[in-house]
Parts: C-alpha cells; structure tokens; sequence
C-alpha cells in the first residue's frame, strides 16, 4: 500500500518561545486569512483604531502572572493542533484517511499538555477536555470530516480567544457533540448511580 | 415507531435518564421511548425533582472536586456517604476513575508526580460534570414536545457556580415557601376526593418505607382536613402519586420506576409504561 509520508510541523514543541501576535495573524491556523468573520467584522468597524499599533495577545487580556506563562506554552500548542488539524482534513479530503489519522494522533498526543495550560480559565479548559474525553471515547476508531472541521475550527477560535467564557465554551462543547463526538467522561454515569443508591 | 396517538407524561427518571446518563443503555433507551410517542408532556413537576435530585447529586460531586482539588479525597468522601464505595471497593473505584481520564496515545502520557496527577484527574471531573450540569438544564425543555403544568410556586433558576467559591448554586431546588402552593387547588376539588382515597389505599397501610409513609399521611391530610394548607415540605412527600394525579386521562406515566409508579395509576384508572 502506498503510504505518504507525513511531515509534522517542525515548530511543534511544547516549550516554544512566545511571538508576539494579536493572534489574528502570522502562527499557523490563525493567519489573517483564516480569521473567523466576526473578528473580520470587528476590525473592520473600528474607524481610526483599525490603523493602531498590534496589541500583544498577553497585553489584550489581562492575565495574571501564574497563567501568563500556560498562556504563552497553549497559544504553541494550539497553533500545532490547528496545524495538525488542517493536515488531517486535508488529507480526509483527499481520502487519504490513514494519513488523517495519523496527524490526528499526533494532535491527541498534545492533549494533556493543553490542559496542563488550564490556568487560563474553565472555559479554555471545558473544551480542551471534552477533546480530550472525545478522543477516549473514539476508542482509536479514526474523527471524520466534519468532527476534523469542528475541532479545527473550534481550537482556532480558542487560539484568538483563549480567555473565552465558561457559557460561550459550552456553546463549542454542543459543537463537538452535535458533529457525533462523546464529550463525557465514560465512567461519569456511573458516579449518578452511586450517589442515588446512597439515597 | 411512533404511535401519532400515544401521549406520554414524562416522570423524573426518564428525564434524568435523557439528561444525565450520556452515552449509556439506559440514555438511549429513554431517548427512544421519547420518540415513540406521538406526544410528549414534561409536567414542570418532573424538573423540579431533577433538580433537587439528580442534579443535585451531580452538584455535590462537583463541589467535593472544587474543596479536595483530589479525586482520591473525593473517592474518600463518596465512600463516607455510600456502602458500594466502602472498603475494597475504594481502590477499585479510585483505579476506574483514574483510567478513565486516560487518553492512549503514544508519548501523550508523559507522567507528572502523583498530586500532579491527582488534581489534575479532579479538574477533568470537575469541568465535565459542571458542563453535564449546565448544558443538561438548557435541554431539560427540549427533549419533549410540551412543557406542561408550571408552577407558580417554583421560581426554574439555571444553575451557576460562585465566582468566589467555585461551588453550584442550585437555589431554589425548591418551591417557594411564601407563595401557596400551584397544585393544591386541583387536589382539593371536590371531584378529586375520590381520586385522592384510591390512591392513599393504593399504598399498603404496613408499608415500612419512610416515602410510602409520608405520602399517605399527606394523602390522608388532604381527604381529612382539606382546608389546611400544603407546605413545601409534604408537596415533596406526595411525590409520584402527584403524576397519577396529574397525567392526563389520554397518557401514560413514563418512568423507569415502575415499583412505585404502576399501583398509585392503576388506582386510578391511568397507566404507567417503562422507556
């Protein structure tokens, strides 16, 4: 069988040095070209201060020092599972799926690192897990097409706005669900049962 | 298949079942005996009790990961509080709990040292079970085709969490203690007394459980002395005989506990059906 090699982004490390961006350009996945419309929107509007200086993603939100530094390690990581991701696609696209799954294991593989950058609030952290238990669930079994674009789409949306609000997150969390991934933690049921036996 | 003219009264375990058993048998048993009737009524009743229960349940597990930061201290808790995590059991909880936050994908498991890992397990509950939470009261009215029987008396706040404490806050799990209560007026109609007898004889008078107890005592309260008021307290004792009151005379109760359920409809002339 013809197998193409894959070529991993060679910047994937979870110690990489911050750049400063607004996060709206120049790391992988989250080129200007790839902005979501409605920060396109935004900057649009704007008047004179679409002509003002790039802020700093780390000087846009203000975050405290202990988060600062999980803050800077998961805009790295979320710009190589965006990568990851976009590879993956394209690959399922070309229905080159043993190619998908590949990059996409090397995009689970980042997982537990993403969440050790839960500092950064509950909302960044709930859709990192569902990922996360998503992926437990599939049992190896390989995300289609659609679950690809959702948690592509959706880590590029974090990678923009990693201060996102619990709410707003659990809006991307009935995404991953709606596309057929199992966000649950496959034991959680149970507990249900445990505690309404003690009643 | 669905039956266009089956209507079902949706009891708070079939609710729960939906909501909060995601990916088990018992989920999609109770989602598909949803879709096979051709009407679905969710009495408000129902998400009353799924508050006060279940999520309620799910809301103190929550809190017990916000206060340990430990899933081995919160295993510890629950073995405090239930016989199944008693003694030998523990560990193979513990062990279970663990497992199943393992992701297995080669080099993703780069191990941290045991608190590490501990917290770290703790966090991943405590986030699942608050999105399980949160997203299953926002779907509590969409799983059946009516909303049925509001209650004045109960104010159906959404669950939050404490900014400051983290903890969730899922006041009023009751009803309101100032207001009068919404169903009294149906119970005490003079047609009801009949209806009110069956189902107080539907309950053995020898009954040892404390549920089967009150419930007659409330029962007989309202045949005796119909102008005392219900309290709070004794709406929550009469229980399931409220969805043999309250089901329409053209549906069937839906639960999963047909033990309690099956005697207080059959009293009455109604039926109750498992998903």
């Amino acid at each position: 069988m013809d197998v193409t090699p894959i070529e991993i982004p060679s910047k994937i490390s979870h110690s990489q040095p911050f750049v400063p961006d607004t996060g709206f350009k120049a790391l992988p996945g989250t080129e200007s070209s790839s902005t979501p419309p409605e920060e396109e929107e935004h900057r649009s509007t704007v008047g004179s201060l679409a002509l003002a200086p790039v802020i700093e993603i780390d000087k846009l939100y203000s975050a405290p020092e202990e988060s600062k530094s999980q803050l800077i390690t998961a805009l790295g990581l979320l710009a190589d599972s965006v990568e990851l991701l976009a590879q993956a696609r394209i690959a399922a696209q070309k229905s080159r799926l043993m190619d998908a799954d590949r990059y996409t294991q090397r995009f689970e593989a980042i997982l537990p690192a993403l969440f050790r950058c839960r500092k950064i609030g509950d909302g960044y952290a709930v859709v990192i897990n569902s990922l996360h238990f998503a992926a437990i669930n599939k049992r190896g079994e390989p995300l289609n097409l659609n679950q690809l674009t959702t948690a592509w789409r959706i880590l590029r949306e974090l990678r923009n706005k990693p201060f996102v609000e619990f709410e707003q997150a659990l809006e991307y969390v009935e995404e991953f669900e709606a596309c057929g991934l199992r966000v649950d933690p496959p034991i959680v049921s149970e507990l249900l049962e445990h505690l309404e036996h003690e009643q | 298949m669905s039956n266009s003219k089956s209507k079902a009264y949706v009891e708070t375990t079939v609710l729960a079942d939906a909501l909060l058993k995601p990916d088990t048998p018992k989920q999609s048993r109770a989602l598909a005996a949803l879709a096979r009737y051709g009407e679905t009524l969710l009495p408000v009743y129902s998400i009353k009790e799924l508050k006060a229960g279940a999520l309620g349940h799910f809301a103190w597990l929550h809190d017990k990961f916000v206060q340990t930061k430990s899933l081995a201290d919160t295993v510890q808790a629950m073995s405090s509080m239930n016989p199944y995590f008693l003694a030998g059991r523990r560990s193979t909880a513990l062990e279970a709990l663990a497992a199943a936050t393992r992701l297995l994908v080669a080099g993703s498991d780069v191990t941290g040292d045991y608190m590490s890992r501990d917290s770290e397990d703790a966090d991943r509950y405590r986030l699942a079970l608050a999105k399980l939470i949160v997203l299953s009261w926002k779907k509590r009215r969409k799983l059946t085709h009516q909303t049925i029987q509001e209650l004045d008396c109960y104010i159906e706040a959404a669950p939050r969490t404490d900014k400051t404490s983290g903890f969730f806050d899922l006041s009023p799990q009751h009803c309101s203690v100032e207001k009068r209560c919404s169903l009294e007026g149906d119970l005490k109609a003079p047609q009801a007394k009949e209806l009110l007898i069956a189902l107080r004889d539907a309950i053995p008078e020898s009954s040892s459980r404390v549920e089967d107890r009150n419930r007659r005592s409330v029962l007989n309260q309202l045949i005796r002395q119909p102008q005392k008021h219900i309290t709070e307290e004794e709406c929550r004792w009469l229980g399931d005989a409220i969805f043999a009151f309250f089901c329409p005379r053209d549906a069937v109760i839906l639960t999963t506990n047909m033990r309690d359920h099956v005697p207080l409809a059959e009293a009455i002339g109604k039926r109750a059906e498992a998903p």
